[in-house]
């Protein structure tokens, strides 16, 4: 099978893998994993950096639709031409806020949390307490994805944090960062055995063990503050012992075989991307997981485009005609992969051979609309699991400054998670149901 | 707090507030009580504020109507808590982004907007500042990036790869700072990973002594040969091969070909990889020379190791006579892996031609010029090592006690039966001398043991062992003990040796100051100083020198800035590379000499390779090294402030910055950072019809009061040093699309005395050197201790400046009288 694709960077697509993957018979021992619920429901979160290029004094096009309605009527924007193709299975909803943001430079600090700065209010974000339900009967609650980026988070736009996702105390969860290191998290690799696997999560949980005894001696001379201090490290020990747990429950369950090559360990940009977003198409799939969020290397995106301009340069776009049009080059850029993303998603039949796209809820977004506003933030949805939500439609919430949270709770809703609040939410997004 | 003031409350959630973005309440009946308070207040300007409060607002938020439930005229302009300084926030970013007063309600001039919003910017990023204090405690932090790779040097004599070791979080100011690390699931990986790795490669290299080698590589033989073998199989064929050929015919066709290489097409460099042990330095010897004509900048090479320059080196000879140059690298930092580097002509652009052309498009060589501009030529290189340093590696001895020579290796003399012996002593040194407890040590040897019981070698089990010691707290964290005695707060003695040990050399102590340690030197005032002499001597300095300078000058700043090689062809890798050599050598020479901090505004010397010196119009510098060199009392050189890393990270890679030089000049040197930009401000956009003057556009920036605020101070001493380009580069004139302007330099401090060019600007800096040697005892402070200045801190720091004043703020008396201050030895 390893053979199917022997060079998976210059596959453009691993589409045609997916289909074989389809009438593959592992996929029945997956499948028994799933309980018998109706139709599952998927959300997937994907975001990252500095938003797009806006109109501002510039005479120039903003990404931005500035008109309400229907985009069949309104048109789409020449940054978000790209997605024409689905321009009926799209939402924009401008008007949203993240209330908990006040970096600049933050457009993906806790972004699904909506709280950063205020700490004392930070807390889980939306696709770990969706992971809660609608992940605990797959093998991985969630994927969290994620990019090492060449320049700190600061300068990529991203603010501090690993991944777009946190804990249920607010803290930044660090993410899978590499096409590789997701492949070797979904597929079985060599040695994996039932019985081999257990010998390894038992050696772990004999270190895990070790280092607590040091732990336990080192806490018991510390001050007050360091050893608050020391408990990030209990924490981190816990969270693996847990993880431990539920790789022991799955076990005797044999993972995927992998469907292509091992992956090199050096990609970034534009194939990064794409190598990253298929296998997640593959893993949703083979339900695997239901919930993912992906914060996309936007910064190394940027250098494979041939862009020779730091991310925050860039996002300075006014300062020179040439940066504007780079920025924009990478936002038709990104329109252009979450597009492709979406065909995925269409032409990707699950296991009872209904399209992908029809349980999905796909969320597109960042904090930062443009530059440095944090208002009015790019929030794109698309997906068929959003039953009350018909796409197709520009949306201008009324109220300026909208909670990002109301949106996150909206979306939850619709997931089919009943909590009537997310953190700052006042109301769910009445605007977008129909 | 004042006995007749109300805290502020709130009656809805507190995350309302953003969402009608105006929601400052003030009911009696809330219910939030605040109880947080550090027992610091900032007070705002109550007049200021109030007047301007009093015009604007309290019609819609005042006595008789709270709209959004904001009120504003029982407000006592004092910020003691968060919550407060997040209302006073709200009030900020409402009037930052223009939402208040509404369109329809009369508005507030710009002049009177500009000091608003000053006030509240500051006072709030003062505020902020002081909430954040936490009593001056230093906060248990682990081992930075920096450290980690000093420590695995230490215990082990090689270094991992930079990019291998978990980075950094969120570094604002200093690397040590504790506060603003974190630990996660993947750390924990990381580190345990990359701890297999270098146990590996730790008992590869145990009882190994290479013989030193030379290996001599006579490029020619690879590529002449190579290119003619092309030229053969191509004959006869069309398309695309024909360019080609003509390409190889050319170049076979130079005088030189059959003694040496010439970089230019077809060839672009020179790749070498000899295996190594990483444990030893290693000589890299090139002979080159320059062919016919080049302009001055063209002639220097560069030497790469991966990514990273190793080395310029400086071509002044020809073919007929060429130029032998030697470069040290220093301990590759390599895991397994082997010595990957590369020679090239310092360049931009992906072929020469590409760049000949550039530099005549940009008036860099005369016009007309590409074409007779003349090559560098590579007669040989040559790579000779391993030179290893003094006294073997901890992790070596300890292995193989027996010498090693290069005919016979010295052998492991560890087995099954004394393993829990090993593991105590390699887990006693890895956590910096602390006696483990025995429960860890028995359960390590059981693991041990239970590794091999299931059939694993010795080796392959000692190295899962000992990984899980580099992971525990007790290596990865620098924890001190729980100071019992509350009135001294002192430090035990081997606790300060690992302070000293981290600030001055990265690392852990060395075996010398554990001795200072256990024969009680550490509380002798004479010793104690002789000790921080010893460890800032030698080569050691200079990575002091390094990790302090790229840090305090924010190379990661200077890293960030893309500068087009279209635009500006002359900005190579290699002349970025030799900026940053400079700083370091600049700040390595006023530690060394024990010059004043006040050399940074203004010195008589520059610390300059032969490329800079060419980038400067410095004459007769021809040195590969950085060397202090005395400068021509007319030179515009001399001083931090005038050199290329600095220079350069004040532009936006397309112009110079005078905002972000004011802002670097701020921060650095009056010591007074401005307040970070707010969200929400609208980009100024290119408002402006065609091209103007850097001034011009500067002014711009201050006719929007949210800008204005901040701007007008940081711009105005930004402006004093356009006389200097984006690169650095000395000018008269600026060019505004095809035209000279003459630039002028005219302005004033924020303070008021004015300056007409660049010597009465530095003069008027020099004044200010209390501020800059403020600025460089509190960054020595919070690299020292691992945490950010509070206003506690106040009484030791004027008692360092007291003490360091009559000097005129020496950087070596600095570093001293920063690690004796209380606030160093003291937690």
């Amino acid at each position: 099978m390893s053979t199917i694709v022997t060079d998976p960077v210059s596959r453009r697509s691993l589409l045609r893998q997916g289909a074989y993957c389809l009438a593959m018979p592992f996929l029945d021992s997956i499948a028994r994993a799933a309980p018998a619920a109706s139709v599952p429901k998927r959300m997937i979160f994907l975001g990252g950096g500095y938003g797009f290029t806006d109109a501002y004094h510039e005479k120039g096009n903003s990404f931005f639709p500035s008109e309400t309605g229907r985009f069949s009527s309104i048109g789409l924007s020449s940054g978000m031409k790209l997605l024409e193709r689905h321009q009926e299975d799209l939402t924009m909803v401008s008007n949203l806020t993240n209330p908990g943001v006040g970096n600049p430079h933050g457009g993906s600090e806790g972004y699904l949390n909506c709280g950063s700065y205020r700490e004392h209010e930070a807390a889980i974000s939306c696709d770990q307490l969706a992971a809660r339900t609608i992940g605990k009967d797959t093998r991985f609650t969630s994927l969290v994805l994620t990019a090492r980026e060449p320049i700190p988070g600061q300068g990529a736009g991203h603010g501090s944090g690993y991944s777009l996702s946190a804990d249920d105390r607010g803290r930044s969860l660090p993410g899978i960062p590499s096409p590789l290191q997701l492949y070797r998290t979904l597929f079985a690799q060599k040695g994996d055995s039932p019985e081999q696997l257990l010998e390894r999560l038992d050696n772990r949980q004999s270190i895990l063990d070790l280092v607590r005894i040091d732990s336990s001696t080192v806490r018991r001379t510390l001050a007050h503050e360091d050893a608050v201090k020391l408990d990030e490290y209990f924490t981190s020990i816990r969270e693996i012992e847990t993880s431990l747990k539920r790789e022991e429950q799955w076990a005797t369950r044999p993972k995927m075989e992998p469907p292509f090559e091992e992956p090199g360990a050096g990609l970034t940009g534009e194939k990064e991307i794409r190598l990253m977003l298929d296998m997640l198409v593959l893993a949703l799939q083979t339900d695997m997981t239901r919930i993912a969020s992906y914060r996309l290397p936007v910064c190394s995106l940027i250098t494979s485009l041939g862009i020779n301009l730091s991310p925050h340069t860039l996002s300075h776009y006014g300062s020179s005609p040439s940066a504007r049009a780079a920025s924009e080059t990478r936002d038709r850029k990104l329109m252009e992969l979450f597009a492709w993303f979406l065909d995925r998603l269409k032409e990707t039949k699950d296991k009872d051979g209904r399209r992908l796209y029809d349980s999905c809820i796909v969320s597109y977004g960042s904090n930062l609309r443009a530059g440095h506003g944090l208002q009015s933030l790019p929030a794109l949805l698309s997906g068929g699991g959003t039953e009350r939500i018909k796409h197709g439609r520009h949306i201008i919430l009324p109220k300026e400054n909208t909670s990002l949270a109301n949106y996150w709770l909206t979306l939850l809703q619709q997931a089919g998670i009943e909590t009537p609040q997310f953190h700052y939410s006042t109301d769910a997004v009445t605007e977008l149901l129909s | 707090m004042s006995g007749n003031r109300k805290p502020w409350r709130l009656s809805l959630p507190s995350h309302m507030k953003l969402l009608i973005a105006f929601l400052l309440i003030f009911s009696p009946l809330a219910v939030t009580h605040v109880a947080e308070a550090s027992g610091a207040e900032t007070t705002l300007n109550s007049k200021l504020l109030g007047q301007f409060l009093q015009k604007h607002c309290f019609r819609c938020h005042g006595a008789q109507e709270q709209n959004g439930s904001a009120r504003f005229d029982t407000l006592d302009y004092a910020i003691s808590n968060k919550v407060e300084a997040l209302h006073y926030q709200d009030v900020l970013d409402v009037l930052n982004g223009g939402d208040m007063p509404p369109e329809d309600e009369p508005q507030p001039s710009n002049a009177e907007l500009e000091v608003v919003i000053g006030e509240l910017t500051e006072g709030l990023f003062k505020a902020r500042k002081r909430l954040a204090s936490n009593g001056g405690k230093v906060v248990m932090r682990r081992l930075n990036r920096r450290e980690y790779a000093a420590t695995i040097r230490h215990l082990f004599g090689f270094e991992p790869p930079r990019q291998r070791v978990p980075p950094d979080d969120d570094v604002v100011n200093f690397d040590t700072v504790g506060s603003r690390q974190f630990f996660t699931t993947a750390h924990f990986d990381e580190y345990y990973g990359l701890a297999q790795e270098v146990l590996r490669e730790g008992f590869k290299w145990a009882g190994v002594r290479e013989a030193v080698q030379i290996r001599v590589e006579q490029p020619e033989n690879f590529w002449n040969r190579s290119f003619r073998n092309n030229l053969k199989s191509w004959k006869g064929q069309t398309g695309k091969v024909v360019r080609l050929s003509k390409m190889r015919e050319k170049y076979l066709a130079r005088p030189m070909v059959k003694s040496g290489v010439y970089l230019d097409e077809p060839l672009r460099h020179l790749s070498f990889g000899p295996a190594v042990d990483p444990r030893g330095s290693y000589r890299i010897r090139v002979t080159a020379g320059v062919e016919g004509e080049v302009a001055p900048f063209r002639r220097f090479i560069k030497l790469n190791i991966g990514q990273d320059v190793l080395a310029i080196l400086h071509i002044d000879g020809t073919p007929e006579d060429p130029t032998e140059s030697v470069v040290e690298i220093p301990r590759p930092a390599l895991l397994g892996r082997r010595l990957g580097g590369r020679v090239s002509e310092d360049r931009t652009g992906a072929w020469l031609s590409h760049y000949l052309n550039f530099l005549e498009r940009t008036g860099e060589i005369k016009k007309g010029g590409a074409k007779s501009q003349g090559l560098i030529w590579i007669d040989s290189f040559s790579v000779e090592g391993p030179f290893y340093p003094e006294g073997r590696s901890f992790f070596d001895a300890l292995l193989c006690p027996a010498e090693p020579s290069s005919e016979q290796r010295s052998t492991i003399v560890w087995s099954d039966a004394n393993a829990r012996e090993l593991i105590e002593r390699f887990t006693w040194e890895a956590f910096r001398r602390r006696d483990p407890a025995p429960e860890y040590i028995d359960e390590l040897a059981s693991y041990f043991q239970k590794q091999r019981d299931k059939g694993k070698a010795f080796q392959a089990a000692m190295v899962d062992t000992l990984a899980v010691v580099m992971a525990s707290p007790g290596f990865l964290y620098l924890n001190e003990e729980a100071i019992s005695d509350s009135d001294s707060r002192m430090l035990a003695p081997r606790e300060i040796a690992i302070r000293v040990a981290c600030f001055l050399t990265s690392g852990p102590p060395d075996e010398q100051l554990y001795r200072a340690v256990e024969s009680g030197a550490m509380s002798n005032r004479d010793a104690f100083h002789r000790e921080v002499d010893r460890l800032l001597e030698g080569p050691k300095s200079r990575r002091f020198a390094a990790a302090l300078a790229r840090q305090w000058a924010d190379f990661t700043r200077l890293d960030g800035i893309s500068v087009s090689d279209k635009k500006y062809p002359a900005y190579t890798s290699g002349l970025r590379h030799s900026m940053k050599q400079e700083v370091i050598a600049f700040f390595h020479t006023l530690i060394e000499q024990n010059l004043s901090v006040s050399n940074l505004i203004k010195s008589d010397f520059a610390t300059v390779n032969a490329q800079l010196a060419v980038h400067y119009g410095i004459p007769g510098v021809t040195t590969n090294e950085f060397k202090p060199v005395t400068l021509p009392a007319d030179s515009p050189r001399g001083g931090y402030l005038t050199q290329g890393a600095f220079l350069v990270a004040g532009s936006n890679g397309e112009r110079t910055s005078p905002a972000v030089r004011g802002m670097l000049l701020m921060s650095r040197f009056l010591n007074s950072p401005p307040a970070p930009p707010p969200p929400n401000v609208p980009e100024l956009g290119s408002d402006v019809d065609g091209p103007t003057t850097n001034r011009k556009l500067v002014e711009l920036h201050q006719t929007r009061a949210q800008c204005a605020s901040c701007h007008r101070k940081m711009d105005t001493i930004g402006l004093a040093l356009e006389n200097f380009d984006l690169l650095g580069r000395h000018r008269e004139v600026e060019m505004v699309w095809r035209d000279k302007v003459p630039v002028l330099i005219s302005g004033s401090m924020p303070g008021g005395k004015p300056f007409n060019s660049l010597s009465e600007f530095q003069a008027t800096m020099l004044e200010h050197d209390e501020d800059l040697a403020r600025n460089m005892v509190e960054s020595l402070l919070v690299y020292a201790m691992g945490r950010d200045i509070e206003f506690t801190d106040e009484l030791h720091i004027k008692s360092i400046m007291t003490q360091l004043r009559p000097d005129g703020f020496r950087m070596k008396d600095m570093i001293h009288a920063v690690a004796s201050s209380p606030l160093f030895l003291q937690n």
